[in-house]
């Protein structure tokens, strides 16, 4: 490109911009991180920050899935089970939830 | 319309039914999050030059995007661009963003209106290129 225009200024906007981006997703992980680890909401880790009032823990922390129909299926096709074998699919998921939980935590430590 | 005023005209405003979360993020440049109600989302960034305002929201990322039809999506997103309102569609570092730049004597209302529209077009927008991600 020739004689490109002079607009640094607006250049420097630009940036500012993909500054202020990517500071607001920091701070959000960061709030998402340290609600995670002290089992609190994000919304209340923010009241926690600017001490305003909130819940110190979670009421009744709980690790659910709603399982669809196609995610039945889904689940099915991968344990090479019948869709209808539902005990066993929910089994099954079960093992692979524990087995997640404690990679996560041997590779934490 | 400088930030300040900005920040107080549209934390106590609706606009076409809508309200605004703002949040500065103080920098060298004051640049301004709103949230939209309704599009919470896409939140726009927004900052004031000489020049212009500038609102800027941002779609994915380019490693986020399928290499092999990037050129496809290019196409689509400069034909799209045209005639969608009050916005166009760019690329700032590896984000591809979708922005509306107004005049720096606008009001109020005209600034809610670009954040308003802007909001929703991002939204448009990220179903419209879904099938380009990888």
């Amino acid at each position: 490109m020739a004689n490109k225009p002079d607009w640094s200024k607006e250049e420097q906007a630009v940036q500012a911009v993909q500054m202020a981006f990517d500071l607001s997703n920091d701070i959000q992980r960061a709030f998402r991180v340290s609600a995670a680890i002290q089992n609190m909401t994000t919304s209340d880790m923010v009241r926690k920050v600017l001490e305003l009032p909130y819940q110190k823990t979670r009421a009744r922390p709980r690790l659910t899935i709603t399982l669809k129909d196609e995610d039945f299926e889904l689940l099915a096709r991968k344990y090479g089970l019948g869709p209808q074998d539902r005990a066993t699919i929910r089994q099954r998921v079960s093992e692979d939830l524990q087995v997640f939980a404690r990679n996560y935590l041997t590779e934490s430590e | 319309m400088d930030i300040q005023t900005l920040t107080l005209a549209l934390g106590d405003s609706t606009h076409a039914g809508r309200r605004f979360d703002v949040m500065p993020i103080t920098g060298d440049e004051p640049v301004l999050q709103v949230t939209v109600s309704g599009a919470e989302e896409t939140p726009v960034y927004l900052t004031v030059t000489d020049t212009q305002i500038l609102c800027l929201a941002y779609l994915f990322d380019e490693q986020e995007l399928n290499p092999e039809r990037l050129n496809e999506l290019h196409e689509n997103m400069l034909r799209l661009s045209v005639p969608m309102p009050l916005s166009s569609l760019g690329k700032t570092g590896d984000h591809y963003v979708v922005y509306g730049a107004l005049s720096p004597t606008s009001g109020a209302a005209e600034i809610m209106q670009e954040l308003v529209t802007l909001a929703e077009n991002a939204i448009d927008l990220l179903q419209t290129f879904e099938d380009y991600l990888a």
